[in-house]
Parts: structure tokens; C-alpha cells; sequence
């Protein structure tokens, strides 16, 4: 959840710094309007009237009409400063029942957590609530608009709903065309509170929902199924199995280069120019078994899997490493052609045998790259 | 549910790779650190921050499929894919979305991806002071690997991880005591995080604005006395249009008549200051000697308080 206001409630000496988040959520399903020709979202210009150009946020301030085209305005800053004295504290000034309260004037509910340092006294003023069975009503302002609002406990959790002022509720005798409160058929009257009765229950609101909104619903979901019908094939998705097989064919790669590497220093010193090739394949394709060695119980678990999945995947492992030897060679490696060839071919060899490679624990002269631990 | 949730073990940040028996490497998947909860009855997946967000991942909630255990609580990391690569920006927009309705189209669309790491309970039994050796090996019997449901491999050479990681352009690796325990809520050595690159969760404190959009943001964290300090200006990242539309319309609201920053940002002409509450991941190569990041690129915005945009240890 999103803290939409942090400050605290204060109440005679007591002072509960909290945050608060939003409650409730709107389920309405938003819809975009359209271009009917293009099908892209309309967007929104600011124009002004005076010089009819494009208006940029930071050159917008606002006026109040106090006659048809005359205004006095207002910086952001100066609305801020009349809201900063009572921005950051909700005041509890009296406490009251709940039934006192008509749900007339509630508006929206906002639960809160204690802010920093401030559990002891959200949980003692929450306990405080619940044991006198009171609410708080309090003073408060949210994004510039003061207004009401009653602090409460909702499951546990402290609370606070926003509520009318007096003044902001209309009064009944504005509704036209009430009839008198006399005059009611005492046998109907009696019939009627029968029926209250038999239909009286507990509220569940589980049980009820928006109708409307799962009917648009499911027109959306019908509507997009039969566009997936129509519209193109598209890319096949994308999955970590590809990624997780090129990774493992470039490590092997990366380990049989350094075999290699450490390879051909040896055998700088030991043969002659022309086996030194020979070795170098050799070795790499070796060091492709020991890496396979290398892995835990459970890296060879997965190899296990890796190979049960497609006989292709082990055709694309390859590819990939070749992909990844090509790239290699763009840098500052000077391999030989048979060089770029070797770790490929190992790669292919450790996508398609891998789990038989990975049962060879020894069976190479060279000590591993890593120092690894054996399979058990 | 049954089972009291945790805070996830986390690694520290490490420069160099750990040396000696013992240790193993794996690769840090980019996504959202999850928690899966089965408690035997039903299955619950919970942030680091004991957030619940079963209902934000619909394609996990089915563990029967590739869980055989009768309870468990698995750690690991949720990623979304994008160019075969995970993509911290696509995972956030996911995370954030709101609507059931598009939730569900998401998941049925392009499912997020669980890598699982670790197992901290079983059948009943918390494996949280069993070594990791041990708990990655219960976890390998009960996990049927299977497309968008992985476990986190193991490799003993570091180095060439952390160098395929460059390659591939990725975040980085970790490296793990095979005898650690884990720890619920705690961050020590036994567990490191080496990262190609740097990130931090930073607080926008400023804007500049382009025809009334905004186009780069002023970064700031708090610092252990409280300050706010100035890190940098970032600009594109990974954000589109659409965000940046959305980004202005969140930011101008807090607006202030003077800097947040304690320190005189660069370059702060034109600024639009605002009051430090959207918190922003971003990706930098280094710190400079100024104390600000050198090239930095927005990552995502996140759902985190500003006040713990704090610089890291």
C-alpha cells in the first residue's frame, strides 16, 4: 500500500505519529477513449484562451472567478501555506459513539499505521478506543480540502473516515414533493414489517457483487479471446530455459577456454609448434567434462532435467556456445582457428551428453578450473 | 495460513570473489525477492517486505504442480523475461499492476518466472539452522523443475560465472556458504553479493520538465543524520513515454518552493523541486568523488517509503 499522508493525531497530550493508506479501491474498469479511426488513445492539451498556444505545466498557476473573466490568483505555494498549519496533525477535538453519527456523512477511509517511534501510542490510543467504545472526531487536511473525520478501530487497525461538514449536507426540505409522514394503512403497515422481518438477516457483504462490472468483464474477455484468434501468430514466449542452457554453454565455454589457455602454456613449454594444436582440442573438450564434474548434487539434477526436456534443446545449447565462441573471438582473444572450433564442439558434446558426461568424475589429467567438489 | 512469515536472509555487498572450499556461486536473477508459503491447505507468496502477493501472481499459486512436499516455504526470485533476459523494469511493471483483470491477462499472457534458491521449511520441520548444503539438497527432491518454475544452479568457479554474467549483460552473482545457515530478517558475510554494476533505491527530490513533461529527475538519499542529500540527475533509463506522462502527473502535485537537498545540486537550473516521496530504482557505475552517481539509468519506480532511500552501508 501506498502511504498517501504521513503526520499524527493528537489528542489533549497525547501525540500518535502515523501514516495513512487508502482503504477502499475503485473496481471500475477504466476504459480509454479512442480514435474510432486509428484506434489510438485521445490525448489531453492544455491550450489557454488568451494566446492559444500549448500551455506547460510549470507556466499553469491557479484563479478563482470571483466575476464572469476576472480572477485573483494563486501560486501553488501560497494554497500550500494556508493548508501547513493544520497539514500535518489530525486533532482530535471530541469523542463520541458511533450510532451518533448518521452514515451520511462519511466519505472515505483511510487505515493507519504507526509512523516511526510511534507503536506504544497507536496501540494506546487504539486500546483507549476500543474499551470506551468511543470515536474520535477530528480536524484534518488532505491534499489542500479540510474536512472532518472520525478516528476509529476497523479490525484491529486504526482508522480514520473523512466526513462532511454540516454544511456540506443538504437539507432533506430541499426534496421536492415528500408527502406528509400521516396517513398509513395500519393492515398494510403490519404486512409490511412481517415481510422486514422474514427478510432480516446478517449482513454478508460477501455475497454480494457488481453485476455490471462482471458483465463488462466478461464482454472484454470474449472480445479479447476473439482477437487472439485474428491477430497474428505471435513470438513465442519467452522462457528461462533458453536463457538458463546458453548461460551453462557459455560457462563451459569460459572454463574450456581457460583449460585452454593454461593448456597451451604448458604445452609452450613442453612440445613442439606442430602437435599443439591436437592438445588444445583435446584439452578443451576434456575441461567441458570436468566442468560438467564439477557441479553439486543439485546442478546435475537440473542438467538431468535440462536434458530430458528436448532433444532440440541440446542442438540450440550448442549453438549458442558457438554464437557465444564467435563473439569471444571479436575481443582480444587470439585463438587459432582450430581454437574457436574446440570449445563449439565441446559445447555441442556438453548440451547432448551432459548427464553421461557428468557421471565421468576423473578420467582427465588436468585438475578442474574451480575447485569443485566431486559428484557424490 | 499456518506459517509465520519470514524476512528473507540477505547477501552483503562484496567486491571480490571469496576464496576456498565451500563456497558456491550462483547467478543473481534481477526480479522480486518472493517467499512461497504451503502451509498443507493453501499457498501464499509474501515479499520481503511481509507484503501479501499471492493475488499479483496468479500462474505461481498452483505449487501441486511442481512442489511434491506436503508444507514448505521456498525462497527465490520472481523475474519477467523481456529479450530473453530478465528485465527489472518489466517485473516492477508487473508487480505493480492493480486490476484483477489485468493481472489475470498478464499471467495468462506472458507468465512471471520463479527461481527458486532456498528452502527454510518441510513437512512440518524449519530447515532454517540446517546448513545450505542440506537444504539445497531437500529442495532438489521436492522441486520438478518445469518452464516457468526453476531452481537456482550451483557453480563452484565464481570468476567465470561473474564473467558469463558480463556477457550476457546481467546483474551479477552470489556467493554462498554450502555451511551457512539462514538467518530470517538478517544480512552477513556468508552470503555475497557481487554486482557488475550498482544500484539504490533513490528519492526524486527535483524535476526538470521538457513541454510540460518530465524528463530527468533529481536523485536524493537520506543520510544516517537525516540530510537529504543530492546523488545526481537521471534521465531516459528504461522508462517509456507513457511513464514519464505518468511520472508528471504524480510529481508536480509535490511540488516545493525550496530544494529538498541539503547539498547544491549540478546543473539545477530550471529545476521543479518537489517533495521527496516517489523512490526510483537506479543502476550507476560508480560513485564519483562529488558523492554522485556516474552514469546513471532508471531501473523502475518502486512502491517503497522514501524515508528508507537511506545510501548503502
Amino acid at each position: 500500500m501506498h502511504t498517501v499522508w504521513k503526520g499524527a493525531i493528537s489528542f489533549g497530550l497525547v501525540h500518535v505519529p502515523v501514516k495513512l493508506y487508502t482503504a477502499t479501491e475503485n473496481q471500475d474498469i477504466s476504459m480509454k477513449l479512442l480514435h474510432r479511426q486509428t484506434n489510438a488513445p485521445i490525448r489531453y492539451t492544455r491550450t489557454c484562451d488568451g494566446c492559444d498556444g500549448e500551455v506547460p505545466w510549470e507556466d499553469i498557476i491557479k484563479g478563482y472567478e470571483y466575476e464572469p473573466g476576472k480572477f485573483v490568483t494563486f501560486e501553488k505555494e501560497e494554497l500550500q501555506a494556508l493548508g501547513e498549519e493544520s497539514n500535518k496533525e489530525i486533532k482530535i477535538v471530541d469523542f463520541v459513539d458511533l450510532q451518533e453519527i448518521d452514515p451520511i456523512y462519511f466519505q472515505k477511509t483511510y487505515y493507519m499505521s504507526p509512523g516511526d517511534t510511534g507503536a506504544n501510542a497507536y496501540n494506546l490510543l487504539k486500546r483507549a478506543l476500543l474499551e470506551t467504545g468511543k470515536i474520535g472526531i477530528a480536524n484534518v487536511t488532505l491534499r489542500s480540502k479540510g474536512s472532518l473525520a472520525a478516528i476509529r478501530v476497523v479490525d484491529g487497525c486504526l482508522s480514520m473516515v473523512t466526513m462532511f461538514y454540516p454544511a456540506e449536507i443538504r437539507p432533506v426540505s430541499q426534496v421536492p414533493n415528500l408527502p406528509a409522514d400521516d396517513k398509513v394503512d395500519e393492515r398494510e403497515l403490519a404486512m409490511a414489517k412481517t415481510l422486514i422481518e422474514q427478510l432480516s438477516v446478517p449482513f454478508e457483504p460477501v455475497k454480494f457483487e457488481d453485476e455490471y462490472r462482471k458483465r463488462l468483464m466478461e464482454a472484454i474477455e470474449a472480445k479479447i479471446g476473439g482477437k487472439q484468434v485474428v491477430a497474428a501468430p505471435q513470438a513465442p514466449k519467452e522462457s528461462v530455459v533458453n536463457l538458463m542452457e546458453a548461460l551453462q554453454a557459455s560457462l563451459e565455454l569460459a572454463r574450456a577456454t581457460a583449460q585452454r589457455d593454461k593448456a597451451n602454456e604448458t604445452a609452450g613449454k613442453k612440445a613442439t609448434k606442430g602437435n599443439k594444436s591436437d592438445k588444445t582440442a583435446g584439452s578443451g573438450s576434456a575441461a567441458g567434462k570436468t566442468a560438467d564434474a564439477e557441479g553439486t548434487n543439485k546442478a546435475v539434477k537440473s542438467s538431468d532435467a535440462a536434458t530430458g526436456r528436448s532433444a532440440a534443446s541440446a542442438g540450440e545449447a550448442g549453438r549458442m556456445a558457438k554464437d557465444a565462441a564467435g563473439h569471444r573471438t571479436d575481443g582480444a582473444d587470439t585463438g587459432t582457428a582450430d581454437g574457436v572450433k574446440a570449445p563449439g564442439a565441446s559445447g555441442r558434446r556438453s548440451g547432448g551428453r551432459r548427464k553421461k558426461a557428468s557421471a565421468v568424475t576423473d578420467g582427465t589429467d588436468t585438475a578442474p578450473v574451480g575447485s569443485g567438489e566431486p559428484v557424490s | 495460513m499456518n506459517l509465520k512469515p519470514v524476512k528473507p536472509f540477505e547477501p552483503v555487498q562484496a567486491d571480490g570473489m571469496p576464496t576456498g572450499d565451500g563456497w558456491i556461486a550462483q547467478v543473481k536473477w534481477d526480479g522480486v525477492r518472493m517467499l512461497t508459503y504451503f502451509d498443507g491447505t493453501e499457498t501464499r507468496l509474501i515479499n520481503r517486505r511481509l507484503h501479501d502477493r499471492t493475488r499479483q501472481y496468479p500462474e505461481l499459486a498452483d505449487t501441486s504442480v511442481w512442489c511434491s512436499a506436503s508444507s514448505f516455504v521456498l525462497d527465490g526470485e520472481v523475474i519477467a523475461l523481456r529479450n530473453g533476459k530478465p528485465s527489472f523494469y518489466k517485473i516492477m511493471t508487473r508487480d505493480n499492476l492493480r486490476h484483477e483483470a489485468a493481472i489475470r491477462q498478464a499471467a495468462g499472457r506472458e507468465p512471471v518466472t520463479y527461481m527458486i534458491f532456498d528452502l527454510l521449511y518441510l513437512n512440518g520441520e524449519w530447515l532454517t539452522s540446517r546448513p545450505l548444503r542440506e537444504r539445497q539438497e531437500r529442495l532438489a527432491e521436492i522441486v520438478r523443475p518445469r518452464g516457468n518454475v526453476q531452481l537456482v544452479d550451483n557453480v563452484t568457479d565464481g570468476e567465470h560465472l561473474l564473467a558469463v554474467m558480463k556477457q550476457f549483460g546481467m546483474e551479477g552473482i552470489v556467493c554462498k556458504e554450502l555451511s551457512s545457515t539462514y538467518v530470517p530478517g538478517g544480512k552477513d558475510g556468508r552470503w555475497r553479493k557481487v554486482k557488475l554494476m550498482r544500484d539504490v533505491v533513490a528519492a526524486v527530490g527535483g524535476v526538470t520538465l521538457r513541454n510540460g513533461i518530465v524528463n530527468s529527475l533529481l536523485l536524493g538519499l537520506y543520510a544516517e543524520d537525516g540530510r537529504f542529500m543530492y546523488i545526481g540527475h537521471a534521465g531516459t533509463g528504461k522508462l517509456g513515454r507513457a511513464d514519464w506522462r505518468k511520472l508528471t502527473g504524480r510529481l508536480l502535485p509535490l511540488a516545493l518552493p525550496r530544494r529538498p537537498f541539503a547539498n547544491e545540486p549540478q546543473r539545477a537550473e530550471g529545476a521543479v523541486w518537489v517533495r521527496p516521496e516517489i523512490a526510483v530504482k537506479v543502476q550507476f557505475l560508480e560513485w564519483t568523488p562529488q558523492g554522485t552517481m556516474r552514469h546513471p539509468s532508471i531501473q523502475a519506480i518502486v512502491d517503497a517509503p522514501a524515508e528508507e532511500c537511506r545510501f548503502p552501508d
